[in-house]
């Protein structure tokens, strides 16, 4: 998932609205025994400030242009064994260096071969 | 209260914390009519989510190095009419200082007929006035993104060719980051006005194209990694390559220099030092000279060949130049690494072919794109001392 859209960052900021609107309305209308009730609140709370933060880093990360692109750079791994590439890269196991080049996009590309 | 204080981060995280428990307890014991008891509802809540959002914004600027040192930082002088560097009090001191102010190379003679655009290659508009494609380059197999800027000069000399400008982002980062926040255009059209620079074509493509490897840790820093990916081929030669078909680019070294931030930086010095044929000068934006990826520290032979410390202190490096700038405030690469360069350059017989030069701003910022803007007019003049313009 591109981190870096306008339309990942209009869809979070209309979240954290929402969700702060959720606290706002719900807070004394929630149903069931009070533990219930406090239980439902503190899952509003938390989650309206988590839907904030997320709009906030969203939006910082594309007004410094894009520091983490994509989904995968936040999952990668940061911490592989130790020796799995380098010094015999060729015996590492397919795909665990990194995935496939990806395929040629349909482009109309110019023709290749013209030495630098 | 700086922004990497440990205070700033205990002061924003207990006002978030405060904030949360008086709206939970305060909710229904707030006096006055419903509309402002609604609205200190309200406040309460957003003001505990802005902090929450503040502490752990402060803790990823602590935890990733103090990218940003100062408020300075964030509100920042921006100039983009010419200014030398904010924070730099006088003259741009060079280290060493030049022996010859001025290095210049016979132009390389182009053929009289040059179309405009040679191929049906699709560009789509991006940000201040860049074009974007997603480039397949034959030589790597890698595919990703490359944006150009042509100069004004560009469509109203349609018979010049005309330098070029590869300019490489920093790692975690994309390409964005130099079309963006650097306002590289802007500074680039205020610094001609002066008179001095030239008018170049940027390109700036993916530094970090290869998925999953995009962290400090584990990309491949512009090299070529036997096993893993071509990075170095997809940007010396792919790129380049694309350059020369699709623009009037000048084709010899002369016309063509490298610049980048941070790891880019890092890259910028080590391509210029791998490929003199390719590229005549390259500037160092707050980069480091020695490799920080596992893909080069771990192998003993990549951990020589792609690095540039190494290279001027123990190889015959060529005749091209390079300038490395620095900030006194930058915490994450200082102007030490810069000091360390010049005296393994200076220790080596071998490499005193290469002007190698540096420039600290005592107080130019962080380690972000504020800082780095600040040194584009210095970096673009001295770039058009030693880069032939349009011929």
């Amino acid at each position: 998932m591109q981190l870096t859209s306008p339309a990942l960052q209009i869809t979070t900021i209309a979240i954290a609205v929402a969700a702060t609107l959720a606290v706002l309305l719900l807070w004394n209308r929630l149903p069931g025994p009070r533990p219930v009730r406090v239980g439902f609140r503190i899952i509003l709370m938390a989650g309206s400030h988590a839907a904030t933060a997320v709009a906030v880093l969203v939006s910082v990360n594309i007004a410094y242009g894009g520091l983490i692109v994509s989904m995968d750079d936040l999952f990668a791994n940061l911490d592989p064994p130790v020796g799995h590439h380098l010094r015999h890269p060729r015996q590492d196991p397919p795909g665990l260096n990194r995935s496939a080049p990806t395929p040629v996009p349909a482009v109309n590309r110019s023709a290749p071969g013209r030495a630098p | 209260m700086g922004p990497t204080s440990g205070s700033l981060q205990a002061a924003t995280i207990a006002l978030a914390i405060a904030a949360a428990a008086a709206a939970a307890l305060l909710w229904n014991r707030l006096p006055g009519p419903r509309p402002a008891r609604l609205l200190a509802r309200a406040g309460l809540l957003v003001f505990g989510q802005l902090m929450a959002s503040v502490a752990i914004l402060v803790w990823l600027n602590i935890a990733n190095g103090g990218l940003i040192v100062s408020w300075q930082d964030l509100l920042g002088e921006q100039s983009v009419n010419g200014g030398v560097f904010a924070g730099q009090h006088g003259d741009v001191v060079y280290n060493p200082v030049p022996v010859t102010a001025s290095v210049r190379y016979a132009p390389v003679p182009v053929a009289a007929s040059v179309a405009a655009r040679t191929a049906l290659r699709r560009f789509r508009p991006a940000e201040n006035g860049f074009e974007v494609t997603t480039l397949y380059g034959p030589a790597s197999g890698i595919a990703s993104q490359v944006f150009v800027w042509t100069p004004p000069q560009y469509t109203a000399e349609p018979s010049e060719r005309f330098p070029v400008l590869e300019l490489l982002h920093g790692v975690w980062g994309s390409p964005e980051g130099w079309t963006g926040p650097m306002n590289v255009v802007a500074h680039l059209e205020a610094a001609e006005r002066s008179g001095s620079v030239h008018p170049y074509i940027l390109v700036v493509p993916e530094v970090t194209p290869i998925r999953g490897h995009t962290t400090p840790r584990d990309n491949e820093e512009c090299s070529d990694i036997p096993g893993d990916a071509m990075v170095d081929t997809w940007l010396t030669q792919d790129v380049r390559t694309m350059v020369l078909t699709d623009f009037r680019a000048e084709p010899g070294p002369s016309g063509w220099g490298l610049m980048g931030y941070s790891t880019g930086g890092f890259c910028a010095a080590k391509l210029v030092l791998q490929h003199p044929d390719l590229y005549k000068a390259a500037v160092s934006l707050s980069g480091y000279y020695t490799p920080d990826s596992v893909l080069l520290r771990d192998d003993g032979d990549l951990d020589h060949a792609d690095n540039p410390l190494w290279l001027v202190g123990h190889t015959r490096t060529p005749p091209v130049s390079l300038l490395m700038t620095a900030s006194a405030q930058d915490r994450v690469d200082p102007p030490s690494e810069c000091q360390q360069m010049i005296a393994a350059a200076r220790a080596n017989p071998l490499s005193q072919a290469t002007e190698i030069q540096s420039f600290v701003a005592p107080v130019g910022g962080g380690h972000n794109q504020s800082a780095w803007e600040k040194m584009l007019p210095t970096a673009f003049s001295w770039l058009s001392r030693r880069l032939a313009g349009p011929s």
